[in-house]
């Protein structure tokens, strides 16, 4: 039984978890971070192996249901035509993110005032700013001044290289008069911080031995730990504990043998992304909150929103040695970023220049879309597409539904006993004729810029990689869980840093968003140490 | 539940036949075999599937006055698997997933793709630098997000 009482407990070791303990080391006060994983060693990423390909199918699967190590939770998505991905480790789901790092646009902190719907962020781009820029320094992210798709930034790194395959992208936007640039990545392009440089070795999805991605295990946590952060692996909590006083006063978790222990903390912090935060809230439930700690309004779970994605493939004559550089980052397009209601969606999305399928991969798209076919014509039919594909990925904003749900599973249970989360999710008609559209355009760009053929797949299956909302900000108690800087409205010593907090999803991916937001809540917590429960 | 593995890797052998130029085997003797009996023996469902699925496969062959599947000629082999495929679709798309992640993903494959056989770590690969004179056109259409 531990009984020392922690000023900081910090639940989730990932891109939020690892940025917020770094901020608030400077306190001086004791931190410490349950992470239920372990650390990744560099020797044991797959891209050091030929086969590397194989272990996307194994032991480092996007999906905790495919990958099943035993610090892994089992999600039932089967209601979901997106299936949830995520990793559970030091540096959580950024292990093996890719890397693409743009932050969101100003308006879309005002969807409501603007566009009509959803609800307005209660902050702003203005306020987020200073802490984008800190976590652009911080992670390492390489891009190129100037991008008109956004107010000016300073970019730290010179930007990952196109490739003959950007080339060809970049040419097809070109030929239509559409915007395009070089992306923003969390990627050390040239050495930086002791990190080495990335060697466009294109394995990002199965982590990066280089140690050049920015992944939080690789950026933050180290910082974080010499600067006094404790950090302990292998320990799964299973609920936070609430007082007499309706506060929180600590966590039940087991420990790496699987022990359950107690720790009490003054303060509690969640960052366990947005399945594993509302997942765990759920699971927190006492006599005050018999729905859930800091359920009063019922919004916990709910809300959850995905990015659902379309690919559309461009098939080329000629190869397009799209195996080289970081598979996700390269090239984006934010022509169709802003509202235009001559589209029939509102809001919009962002394109993303994927590098071309590796063989394994390249193979399992091309089956079900019958360009692969056993027997006799096999070997011609790969030929035919091997290295000669370009994947342009339109990743849409999703609008908040209550409807789309994180509960707990009534029977599936992870190792330790803890009930799964159930994902209750479907596509709405906006995001339905956003992915339509983005699909029509995209085969424009794709057939200027030399396409010869077309593959789509729509909404992609495994792309659950963001996961927002579910514990929404907002000033009104009645409508959001958690205030303006992070704080449960109903558990004042109760912060979430993730991207639950999410109040809509932007049309980008989410990470910058999510570490900018939890750098913001470390400051202001630090800036209101004297009277935080106020 | 165990594989019959022979007639796994015949199988095998005919979905990812050898490449005709002779530079790659056919699945089966690459040994694909062992992932996809990997992949039963962790999944009971997929290994009932698979073992249902080739022997629904052998009995196709014996319908026919064959011993088994190996004992057909290989017109006749395409032609059993033509008719699992409508018989048992499932069957046959899962083992066509599971054969496509173990040849795809094989050193000797991945290779003979590449032209050579070392890993993509530590050496990675060359990205010439870039002519951003491209952008050009970009920066004269002006800013594009909405001031709020
Ligand atoms: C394949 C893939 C590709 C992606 N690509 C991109 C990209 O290009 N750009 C981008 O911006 N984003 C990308 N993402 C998303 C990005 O990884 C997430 O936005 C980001 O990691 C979220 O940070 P987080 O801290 O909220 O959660 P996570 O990073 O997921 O971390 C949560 C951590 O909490 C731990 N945890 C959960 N529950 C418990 C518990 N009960 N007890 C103890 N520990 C717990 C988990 O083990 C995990 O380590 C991608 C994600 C995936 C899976
Ligand atoms: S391409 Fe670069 S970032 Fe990606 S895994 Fe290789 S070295 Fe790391």
């Amino acid at each position: 039984m531990t009984e020392h009482t922690v000023d900081v407990l910090i639940i989730g070791a990932g891109a939020a978890g690892a940025a917020v303990a770094w901020s608030l080391a400077d306190t001086r006060m004791h931190i410490l971070c349950l992470e239920q994983g372990d650390w990744v060693r560099a020797d044991a990423y797959p891209g050091l192996r030929a086969n590397w390909e194989l272990s996307q199918a194994g032991d480092f699967a996007v999906s905790p249901n495919t990958r099943r190590r035993p610090e892994d939770y089992p999600v039932n998505d089967s209601g979901s035509p997106i299936s949830m991905s995520m990793f559970n480790g030091v540096g959580g789901s950024t292990v093996l993110y890719a890397a693409h790092f743009p932050r969101f646009h100003p308006s879309d902190f005002r969807v409501r005032t603007l566009d009509g719907v959803a609800e307005d962020w209660p902050i702003d781009y203005q306020r987020l700013e200073p802490f984008y820029a800190l976590n652009d320094r911080m992670t390492g992210v390489a891009g190129l001044a100037g991008d008109p798709a956004y107010p000016p930034k300073e970019v730290p790194l010179p930007p990952v290289r196109l490739g003959k395959l950007g080339r060809k992208l970049a040419s097809g936007f070109n030929e239509l008069g559409w915007h395009w640039w070089p992306s923003d990545s969390a990627i050390a392009t040239v050495e930086y911080e002791g990190r080495a440089p990335c060697i466009n070795a294109g394995t990002c999805l199965v982590g990066c031995p280089q140690g050049a991605k920015g992944s939080a295990d690789v950026t933050y946590w180290p910082v974080a730990l010499r600067a006094g952060v404790e950090l302990r692996t292998r320990c799964r909590v299973r609920e936070i504990t609430v007082g007499a006083d309706g506060m929180a006063d600590g966590v039940i978790y087991y420990d790496e043998i699987g022990v359950e222990r107690r720790q009490k903390a003054e303060v509690v912090v969640l960052a366990c992304n947005g399945v594993g935060t509302a997942r765990l809230l759920l699971n927190s439930r006492s006599p005050q909150f018999p729905d859930g700690l800091a359920n009063r309004s019922g919004l916990v779970g709910r809300n959850l929103m995905l990015h659902p994605y379309a690919a559309t493939i461009g098939i080329f004559d000629e190869p397009l040695q799209g195996y080289k550089g970081p598979v996700g980052c390269g090239v984006w397009s934010q022509e169709f970023y802003e509202t235009d209601p001559a589209r029939g969606f509102v809001r919009g999305f962002t394109y993303e220049m994927n590098r071309s399928f590796h063989p394994m991969f390249g193979a399992l798209i091309a089956l079900p879309q019958g360009r692969l076919p056993w027997g006799a014509a096999h070997h011609a039919a790969f030929a035919g597409i091997h290295d000669r594909t370009l994947p342009l990925l339109a990743i849409c904003e999703d609008l908040p539904d209550p409807a789309n749900r994180v509960t707990l599973d009534e029977r599936l249970t992870d190792s330790s006993g803890i009930p799964a989360p159930k994902i209750t999710y479907r596509l709405s008609e906006n995001s339905q004729s956003m992915l339509d559209f983005s699909i029509a355009r995209a085969t424009e760009v794709l057939q200027a810029a030399g396409a010869r053929d077309i593959m789509v797949e729509s909404p992609v299956k495994m792309a659950g990689w963001h996961l927002m909302g579910t514990a929404r900000m907002g000033t009104d108690p009645e409508r959001s869980v958690v205030n303006e800087w992070g704080r449960c409205h109903d558990v004042r010593n109760v912060f979430i840093v993730d991207g639950s907090i999410f109040v809509t999803a932007g049309g980008v991916n989410p990470t910058s968003t999510v570490q900018a937001l939890a750098l913001y809540i470390a400051d202001t917590m630090k800036n209101k140490l004297a009277n935080l429960f106020d | 539940m165990t594989l019959n593995t022979q007639l796994l890797a015949m199988v095998l052998d005919e979905l990812i036949p050898s490449r005709p130029d002779g530079l790659l085997p056919g699945a089966g003797s690459l040994g694909v075999g062992a992932v996809v009996e990997h992949a039963a023996g962790g999944t009971p469902e997929l290994g009932q599937l698979l073992t249902q699925g080739l022997a629904a496969l052998d009995d196709i062959a014996r319908r026919s006055g064959a011993e088994g599947f190996g004992a057909l000629s290989p017109t006749a082999r395409v032609a059993a698997l033509r008719d699992i495929e409508q018989a048992e679709p499932m069957f046959l798309s899962t083992l066509l997933m599971l054969a496509y992640v173990g040849y795809y993903s094989a050193e000797p494959v991945v290779a003979a793709l590449k032209g050579n056989a070392r890993p993509p770590h530590p050496l990675g690969y060359d990205l010439e630098s870039d002519d951003l004179s491209l952008l050009d056109a970009v920066r004269a259409r002006g800013k594009l997000y909405r001031e709020c």
